[in-house]
C-alpha cells in the first residue's frame, strides 16, 4: 500500500514535467494465457524498456489471458483490462502503472485537452467527491474485487463471508452489523466475528458498524463466491450512540423472541451489593426473571424453577452459578464478553431444560498487546491478565477472584464461637484463542469455581464447579460452517467434619458430564439459513456418599449407586426470509435419553403411589445395559411480521425436555442440593411455551419498547413430599411427586440505550400455579386446586438507570419490587393420637411480605488520557438504599410453649460499598 | 458495637445439636440456619423481627374428630378445636356435642360424653354388611356428616415380639390376613409399668412437725404403675408384599435402661384395618408432624377427611372416620427376662440438720417450700441429728402414676 501511495505523490508532483505517452512504440509479443500478471510482466518488461509498477495485492487473484503478435502495448493493456477496473498509465519515461479503480493522471489534465489514454478507462461512475473526502480512509474508499474477475459480470449472486475484526487488537468483533448504503441489515457477525452474506453479483457499497469502532465502508465489486476480512478502527470517543447501533433494530427485526442480550459494559452499569459488576444480579432485572430472594442462587424465568434454566460459559454447563449462596455470582465480569438469555424462543442448538438458556459468552484476550485489570472491594478481588501468545494469531485470557472475609470474622470477640470460622471462595477462568487460518478456529475456555465453608470450626462445607471446554471452528466454504466442541464439566461438593476422630465422616455428591456437539450453517440463499447438528451428553451421577474420613472414624460408610445416562439430540433449524415484512424460523430437535446400567432399580406396584408400602423388588442391571429410553421430538418455531420498520409483532411456539433434575426442598439452589437423573421411577419432565410480543423502536432505534405475553404448560414437574429426605434416600422417588404446572404472564419493558441518561424499566405480571390431582400418583395437594409454586411473585416492577453527568462521573440507580413468596405456614395446632400437631394452611397460602430495594452507585473515572500506563476508577455506592427489612425466610419456633413467628432480613441496613478498579 | 450481640442471639436461637449419621435432615436444615448466621455476621446488617401472620380467623377454629367407629365393641370419639399457635391450653375440648352411628339400615347408635371432649358408646356388635356413617350435632348448632363406610374386619393380632437389642428394647407386631381384604393397618398401644420410689418414705411433714407413718401408707407411696398412651401414629401395608403377612412391624422403642424395665412392663397393642384413604391420612399426619420435626420443614401436604361439615361443605375438618373392627393383644416384660438392666433414677437427696443450734433453723422449713420429702434418718443414739430428703417425684410414686394395681397385673 505504501509503495503505491509513494508512487501516486511523485507520479502526481512529476506529471507536470513528464511528456504523455511517447510516439514511438515499440511493437510487444507475448504468449499469456491464465498466467498471472507477474508472468505476463516479465514477458513484457524482457521485449521492451517499459518498466511496471503495480500493487501485487491487487493482482493476485488476476489471471491475463492474451496471445498478441508486434502490437503496441497499449492496444494489448486494453484487451487485457477489458471489463474491468483495472487501468494501465504509461508515462514518457515508458514507465506503466498498473492501478485498480482509478487511472493514474500522468499529467495535470489541461481545460482543453486531456492527454490522459481515455481508452483505457474503463466507463462508469466511481464514487462521488464527497463522500470521498468525508471518509478519508483509504480501505474505505478502495473497490475491492471479490472472486476472480471476469470480464463479463453474469448476473446471479455470490456469497461473501469474512471476520470482522479489531484493527488494532485483531479480536473478533461480534454483533457488529452489515449493512447497505440504505440501511437494510444484511448480517450480523457471530461470536467469532464471522459473517457470511449473500449479494447480488456486480457493484455493491457495504457499511460496517461495530460498537466502539468507526464506521467502515467497503466497495465491493461481486464476481464470485470469495471472503473479506474488515478491521474496523477504533473509535477514540466512546459514544453511546455506537452500542445503540450495534443491537440496533435486532429486537424488532429478528424473528426470534424472549431473548435478551447484555453486553459486560451494560451489566456494569447496574448497581450490586459490593460493587463487583455481577452478571447474574443484572440477570435477575430482567423482565420475566425472577429469585425467591436475596442470597439465593439460581432464578427462575417464566414460571420455571432454578434448575430449568442451562447456564452455559462457553459451552461448559455450571450447574451452581454462584458464590456464597448467591451474593456473589461465580463469572468473573472481566472474563465475561456478553451475556444471552433465552426465555422463549429457544435455538434448536440448545435442549435439556425447560425454562431458559442463559449463554455466557467470555472475552478472548487481546491478541495484540499484554493488558489487564484488577479490582479491589471490601471483600473480593479480581485481578485478569490477557495478551497474545503469537502476536495477532493467538492470544490468552487469565483471570482470578478471590475473597478475603477471613478478617471481618477475626474481629469478632473472642467469646463468639464463629471467631473460628471462616468462609473462602474463589474462581478461575482461562480463554486461549488460536486462528489457525482464515478457515479454523479453535479455542479452549477452562473454568475452575471453588466455595469453602467451615462454620462454627466444626463442619467444612465446600462445593465446586470445573469445566473444560474446547471448540473448533471450520468453515467449509462461503456456504457452510461448522462449530465442533467438546466438554468436560464437574460439580461436586463435600461436607466433611474431621474435629471429633470418632465420628469424622465426608458427605459428597458429583455430577460429571462429557459434552460432544457438532453445529453446522449452511446458507442455502439469500432467504434460507439452515443450522443443524447432533449433540450427545454423558452424565456420571454419583448421588450421595457418606464416609469416615479419619482410621478412627466410626462412620459406616453408605455410599449410593452411581447413576449413568446418555442424553442425545439431533436438530434442524431453518430461518427463511419470505418477503421483506415476514420471517420465520423454525426448528426441530429430537431429543433421547437413556438411562443405563449398572444400576438396581426400584419396582413399585403399578398404578399406586410410589411409597415404601408399594415397593415390590429391586431389580439389577447389568453394565450399560439401557434400563429405560425416553425420548421425544421438541419443536421450536418463531416467526415475524414487521408492521413498519421499526414496528413488529412477533409469536413463538416452543416444546422442551429435560430429563435432570435438581432435589431441592428449599427454593433456591444451595450446596447440599443433589441432581437426579430421569429414571424408570421419575420421569422427563416436559413443557411447551406460546407467546406473542409486539416490538417498537422509537428515536432512531434508542428506545426500544417490547410488550410480550405467554403461556406455559408443564408436566412432571417435580414437587416434594412432606418431610422428604433427598440427601442420601437411595428411594428418593418415593419422596417426589410429579405436579402439572401452568404459568403465564406478560412482561412490558421500555430500554433506553443511549444518551446520557440510559437504562430500562420493567414490569411483569405473572403467575405460576402447579397443581397434584392424581390420587393413583400420591397424595393430592390442596384437594387437587391449583397452587400457587414457591416462586410465584405475581408483580415484579424494575428499574435500572444510568445517568452520565459527565465523561468521568456518571450514577445509577436500581430499584425493584416485587410481590412476596408464597409459603405455607402453620397456623394452628391441635390435638391428636395423644400429641401436639401443628396445623397447616394449604400448601403455599400465604405470602411473606413484598419486596422492595433500592441501590444508588456512582462511578469515577480517573482521567482519560489515551496513553498512561493505567486507568483507574472508583465505584462507591449503597445498597439497599431505604433500609429496608426484605425478609429473607420466615420461622416459627416455640418459646414458653407458645409458637412465635419471627422473619429474617438479611440486609436490615442501607450497605455502603467501595470498590477500587484499574485497568492497564 | 452492637450490632454483634444480635447475632449472638440469633447463633444461639438457631444453633441446634449435630448428629451424626442419625439425622442428615436436621444437619442440613441446621447448616442453613448457620449459614445464615454467618452471613448476617459478615454483612453485618441482618435482623430479626417478629411476625405475626395475618391468619383468617375462621381457620384457626377447625372441629378435630379423632376414633373411628368400632364394628364390635364400644365406640370412642374424642372432639377438640384446632387452636391458634400462640394459645397455650394443650387442648380445646368440644363439649356438649351430640354423635350418633347411623346405619344404612337406618340403625342408629349414640354416644355419651364420658369426660369432657371424650365420647363413648355402648358395646355394639354392626352388622358387617352394611354401612355407617358418624353424626356429630355441635353446640353451635352445626351438623357434620362422615361418608357412608363399608365395615373393615380386621385380622387378630398374631404375637406381640420383643427383642433386646442395641438401641434397647424394641417391641414388634405381627399379623397377616388370609382374607386379604385390607393391606392398611393402624396401631395403637397403652404402656403400663411397675414402678417406685426411690427410697421408703417413713416420715412425713406436717405443720413443720416430722413425724413417722404407717407402713399402709409407707406402701402406697412406694408402689404405683404408670400408664401411657401411644403418642405416636404406627402405620403398615402389605400393598407390596405378594402375601398379605405384617412381619416385625416396629411398634415401640424402650431406650437402654429406661424406667419400664426397671421392675415389670407391659403393653396392649390394639390393630385396626384400614383403607387406603384413611391410611393415608394417618400417612399425611405423620409426615407433617412427625417425620418433619420442625416448622422449618417445608411444604406439608394438607389432610384429606371424609367428614363434612353439612351446612358448609367447604369448611375444614380433621380427621378420617372409618369403621372397623379392632383387634388387641397383651404381653408383660419383666426386668428378669432383659439382664443387665440397670436403671439410675437420678434422685439424689439433701440432708437437713435437725438441730437449729447447729445450724439454720429454716433449713428443716425447706422440706415444705421445696418440695422435699424426708424419708430417713441419720441419729445418733437416740438422737435424731438429721434428716434425709428427696423430692416428691423421687418420693411419692403417685406422682408419676397411680397406686392401683391395674386388673390385669
Amino acid at each position: 500500500m505504501k509503495r503505491f501511495y509513494v508512487l501516486l505523490f511523485t507520479c502526481l508532483c512529476s506529471s507536470a514535467l513528464v511528456k504523455g505517452q511517447t510516439a514511438k512504440t515499440t511493437l510487444i509479443t507475448v504468449d499469456a494465457q491464465s498466467v498471472n500478471i507477474e508472468e505476463f510482466i516479465k514477458q513484457v518488461e524482457q521485449q521492451s524498456d517499459y518498466i511496471f509498477y503495480y500493487n501485487p495485492a491487487q493482482f493476485d487473484s488476476f489471471s491475463v489471458n492474451v496471445i498478441a503478435k508486434q502490437l503496441p502495448l497499449t492496444e494489448i493493456l486494453k484487451f487485457v483490462f477489458r471489463n474491468t477496473d483495472f487501468f494501465a498509465s504509461i508515462d514518457s519515461n515508458n514507465h506503466v502503472f498498473l492501478t485498480k479503480g482509478q487511472a493514474i493522471l500522468i499529467e495535470l489534465p489541461s481545460a482543453a485537452n486531456t492527454r490522459r489514454n481515455d481508452s483505457l478507462r474503463r466507463a462508469g461512475h466511481l464514487f462521488n467527491n464527497k463522500e470521498l473526502n468525508a471518509q478519508n480512509n483509504f480501505a474505505d474508499n478502495k473497490l475491492i474485487q471479490i472472486g476472480i474477475k471476469t470480464n463479463v459480470i453474469k448476473p446471479g449472486s455470490a456469497t461473501l463471508s469474512g471476520y470482522v475484526l479489531s484493527y488494532k487488537t485483531n479480536e473478533p468483533l461480534h454483533n457488529a452489523i452489515i449493512s447497505e448504503e440504505n440501511g437494510h441489515v444484511l448480517a450480523r457477525t457471530d461470536s467469532n466475528g464471522y459473517y457470511k452474506i449473500s449479494l447480488p453479483k456486480g457493484r455493491n457499497n457495504l457499511v460496517i458498524k461495530s460498537f466502539g469502532k468507526k464506521t467502515a465502508r467497503r466497495q465491493l465489486m461481486m464476481y464470485a463466491d470469495g471472503s473479506l476480512n474488515i478491521e474496523p478502527q477504533d473509535e477514540i470517543r466512546v459514544l453511546e450512540d455506537v452500542l445503540v447501533s450495534t443491537q440496533r433494530s435486532i429486537n424488532v427485526n429478528k424473528p426470534q423472541m424472549g431473548v435478551e442480550r447484555l453486553n459486560i459494559k451494560a451489566i456494569k452499569n447496574v448497581p450490586t451489593v459490593f460493587g463487583e459488576a455481577d452478571v447474574m444480579r443484572v440477570i435477575l432485572t430482567l423482565p420475566g426473571v425472577k429469585s425467591v430472594g436475596e442470597a439465593s442462587t439460581g432464578f427462575n424465568v417464566r414460571g420455571g424453577s432454578a434448575d430449568q434454566n442451562l447456564i452455559l460459559f462457553n459451552d461448559g454447563t455450571i450447574y451452581n452459578p454462584s458464590h456464597f449462596f448467591g451474593f456473589f455470582s461465580a463469572f468473573n465480569p472481566e472474563l465475561v464478553k456478553d451475556v444471552e438469555l433465552y426465555k422463549s424462543s429457544i435455538p434448536a442448538q440448545f435442549g435439556g431444560r425447560l425454562s431458559s438458556v442463559l449463554d455466557i459468552t467470555g472475552r478472548e484476550g487481546n491478541k495484540e498487546k499484554f493488558a489487564g485489570s484488577a479490582g479491589i472491594g471490601l471483600l473480593t478481588s479480581r485481578v485478569n491478565i490477557e495478551g497474545p501468545i503469537q502476536k495477532g494469531k493467538s492470544s490468552f485470557n487469565i483471570g482470578g477472584r478471590t475473597t478475603y472475609s477471613n478478617w471481618l470474622l477475626k474481629l469478632l470477640p473472642e467469646r463468639s464461637s464463629y471467631r473460628n470460622s471462616a468462609a473462602s471462595f474463589y474462581d478461575v477462568n482461562m480463554l486461549l484463542s488460536q486462528k489457525v487460518n482464515d478457515r479454523n478456529d479453535l479455542s479452549l475456555t477452562g473454568y475452575l469455581s471453588k466455595d469453602n465453608f467451615n462454620l462454627n470450626s466444626d463442619t467444612v462445607y465446600g462445593y465446586s464447579n470445573n469445566s473444560l471446554s474446547g471448540k473448533w471452528r471450520h468453515v467449509f466454504n462461503n456456504q457452510m460452517e461448522a462449530t465442533f466442541t467438546a466438554a468436560y464439566d464437574r460439580y461436586t461438593y463435600e461436607n466433611t467434619s474431621v474435629k471429633n476422630k470418632v465420628n469424622a465422616y465426608k458427605m459428597a455428591f458429583d455430577i460429571n458430564q462429557l459434552n460432544l456437539k457438532s453445529h453446522f450453517t449452511y446458507t442455502l440463499s439469500k432467504t434460507h439459513l439452515l443450522d443443524f447438528g447432533a449433540s450427545s451428553i454423558y452424565y456420571k451421577l454419583h448421588p450421595g456418599s457418606f464416609t469416615p474420613v479419619a482410621a478412627e472414624s466410626l462412620v459406616i460408610p453408605d455410599i449410593l449407586q452411581a447413576e449413568q445416562a446418555l442424553e442425545s439430540a439431533v436438530y434442524v433449524s431453518d430461518r427463511v426470509d419470505i418477503g421483506p415484512k415476514f420471517s420465520v424460523s423454525t426448528g426441530l430437535r429430537y431429543s433421547m435419553f437413556n438411562y443405563l446400567g449398572a444400576n438396581n432399580v426400584n419396582v413399585y406396584v403399578p398404578d399406586l403411589p410410589i411409597d415404601e408400602s408399594s415397593f415390590i423388588k429391586t431389580e439389577p442391571y447389568k453394565d450399560g445395559q439401557f434400563i429405560k429410553t425416553y425420548k421425544g421430538p421438541e419443536v421450536r418455531a418463531s416467526g415475524r411480521y414487521s408492521i413498519t420498520k421499526s414496528f413488529s409483532m412477533k409469536a413463538s411456539y416452543n416444546t422442551l425436555r429435560q430429563y435432570i433434575h435438581m432435589l431441592s426442598n428449599t427454593t433456591s439452589i444451595s450446596p447440599t442440593d443433589i441432581w437426579k437423573l430421569s429414571d424408570p421411577n421419575i420421569k422427563p419432565q416436559f413443557g411447551d411455551q406460546v407467546s406473542f410480543g409486539l416490538f417498537k423502536n422509537f428515536k432512531t432505534d434508542s428506545i426500544e419498547m417490547s410488550a410480550e405475553v405467554y403461556y406455559k404448560r408443564l408436566k412432571n414437574y417435580l414437587d416434594y413430599k412432606s418431610g422428604a429426605q433427598l440427601v442420601l434416600n437411595p428411594h428418593i422417588e418415593t419422596d417426589v411427586i410429579n405436579t402439572k404446572g401452568k404459568a403465564y404472564g406478560v412482561e412490558f419493558m421500555v430500554k433506553k440505550k443511549a444518551g446520557k441518561l440510559n437504562g430500562w424499566l420493567s414490569y411483569t405480571y405473572s403467575r405460576t400455579l402447579l397443581r397434584m390431582n392424581d390420587s393413583s400418583a400420591g397424595t393430592i395437594i390442596n384437594n387437587g386446586n391449583f397452587y400457587p409454586s414457591n416462586y410465584d411473585k405475581p408483580h415484579d416492577a424494575t428499574l435500572v438507570g444510568n445517568y452520565a453527568i459527565n465523561q468521568r462521573f456518571s450514577i445509577s440507580l436500581n430499584v425493584n419490587y416485587s410481590t412476596g413468596r408464597p409459603i405455607t405456614l402453620p397456623i394452628g395446632r391441635y390435638y391428636y393420637g395423644g400429641s401436639q400437631r401443628a396445623l397447616y394452611s394449604d400448601r403455599n397460602a400465604y405470602r411473606i411480605p413484598d419486596y422492595f430495594r433500592t441501590d444508588f452507585s456512582m462511578n469515577i473515572e480517573g482521567n482519560h488520557k489515551v496513553h498512561q500506563f493505567w486507568h483507574n476508577s472508583w465505584t462507591i455506592g449503597i445498597y439497599n438504599f431505604t433500609a429496608r427489612r426484605n425478609p429473607y425466610s420466615v420461622y416459627f419456633t416455640s418459646e414458653n410453649g407458645v409458637v412465635n413467628g419471627y422473619k429474617l432480613s438479611i440486609f436490615g441496613n442501607a450497605i455502603p460499598f467501595i470498590n477500587f478498579n484499574v485497568r492497564f | 458495637m452492637f450490632w454483634y450481640r444480635k447475632y449472638f442471639f440469633i447463633a444461639s436461637l438457631l444453633r441446634r445439636n449435630h448428629f451424626i449419621g442419625k439425622s442428615l435432615c436436621i444437619r442440613i436444615k441446621n447448616f442453613r440456619i448457620q449459614w445464615f448466621t454467618l452471613a448476617a455476621i459478615i454483612f453485618g446488617a441482618s435482623c430479626k423481627e417478629r411476625y405475626e401472620p395475618n391468619i383468617r380467623p375462621e381457620q384457626t377454629n377447625y372441629l378435630v374428630v379423632e376414633g373411628f367407629i368400632n364394628a364390635q365393641g364400644s365406640t370412642n370419639i374424642t372432639l377438640s378445636r384446632t387452636a391458634q399457635l400462640k394459645d397455650s391450653a394443650a387442648i380445646q375440648p368440644e363439649q356438649g356435642a351430640a354423635i350418633t352411628i347411623m346405619g344404612e339400615d337406618n340403625s342408629t347408635f349414640g354416644l355419651f360424653e364420658n369426660t369432657t371432649g371424650h365420647y363413648q358408646s355402648n358395646s355394639v356388635t354392626l352388622n358387617k354388611n352394611q354401612k355407617y356413617r358418624l353424626l356429630i350435632k355441635t353446640t353451635g348448632g352445626k351438623e357434620y356428616l362422615s361418608d357412608y363406610l363399608s365395615v373393615k374386619q380386621t385380622p387378630p393380632i398374631d404375637s406381640v415380639s420383643w427383642r433386646n437389642e442395641s438401641n434397647g428394647v424394641n417391641i414388634y407386631v405381627n399379623s397377616h390376613n388370609e382374607q386379604n381384604n385390607s393391606h392398611y393397618y393402624k396401631w395403637t398401644y397403652e404402656e403400663t409399668w411397675q414402678i417406685r420410689s426411690q427410697w421408703a418414705v417413713l416420715f412425713g411433714y406436717v405443720n413443720g412437725n416430722v413425724s413417722a407413718r404407717d407402713q399402709n401408707e409407707i406402701n402406697k407411696m412406694y408402689h404405683c404403675w404408670h400408664s401411657e398412651n401411644s403418642s405416636s401414629i404406627v402405620l403398615g401395608s402389605t400393598a407390596g408384599l405378594s402375601d398379605n403377612i405384617i412381619s416385625m412391624i416396629p411398634i415401640v422403642n424402650i431406650p437402654d435402661y429406661d424406667e419400664q424395665l426397671r421392675i415389670r412392663y407391659s403393653i396392649l397393642v390394639r390393630q385396626v384395618a384400614l383403607d387406603q384413604q384413611a391410611y393415608d391420612f394417618y400417612r399425611i399426619m405423620k409426615r407433617n408432624t412427625e417425620t418433619a420435626g420442625s416448622v422449618f420443614a417445608p411444604l406439608p401436604t394438607n389432610l384429606s377427611t371424609n367428614i363434612h361439615c353439612v351446612s358448609n361443605p367447604a369448611e375444614k375438618v380433621i380427621g378420617y372416620m372409618s369403621v372397623s373392627t379392632e383387634e388387641s393383644k397383651r404381653i408383660f416384660i419383666s426386668n428378669a427376662e432383659v439382664p443387665g438392666w440397670n436403671y439410675q433414677s437420678g434422685c439424689g437427696n439433701v440432708y437437713v440438720e435437725n438441730d437449729p443450734s447447729k445450724g439454720d433453723p429454716s433449713e428443716l422449713s425447706s422440706f415444705a417450700n421445696n418440695g422435699l420429702i424426708p424419708y430417713g434418718t441419720k441419729t445418733s443414739g437416740l438422737v435424731i441429728e438429721g434428716y434425709y430428703a428427696s423430692t416428691e417425684s423421687c418420693m411419692d410414686c403417685r406422682t408419676r402414676g397411680s397406686n392401683v394395681k391395674p386388673d390385669f397385673w
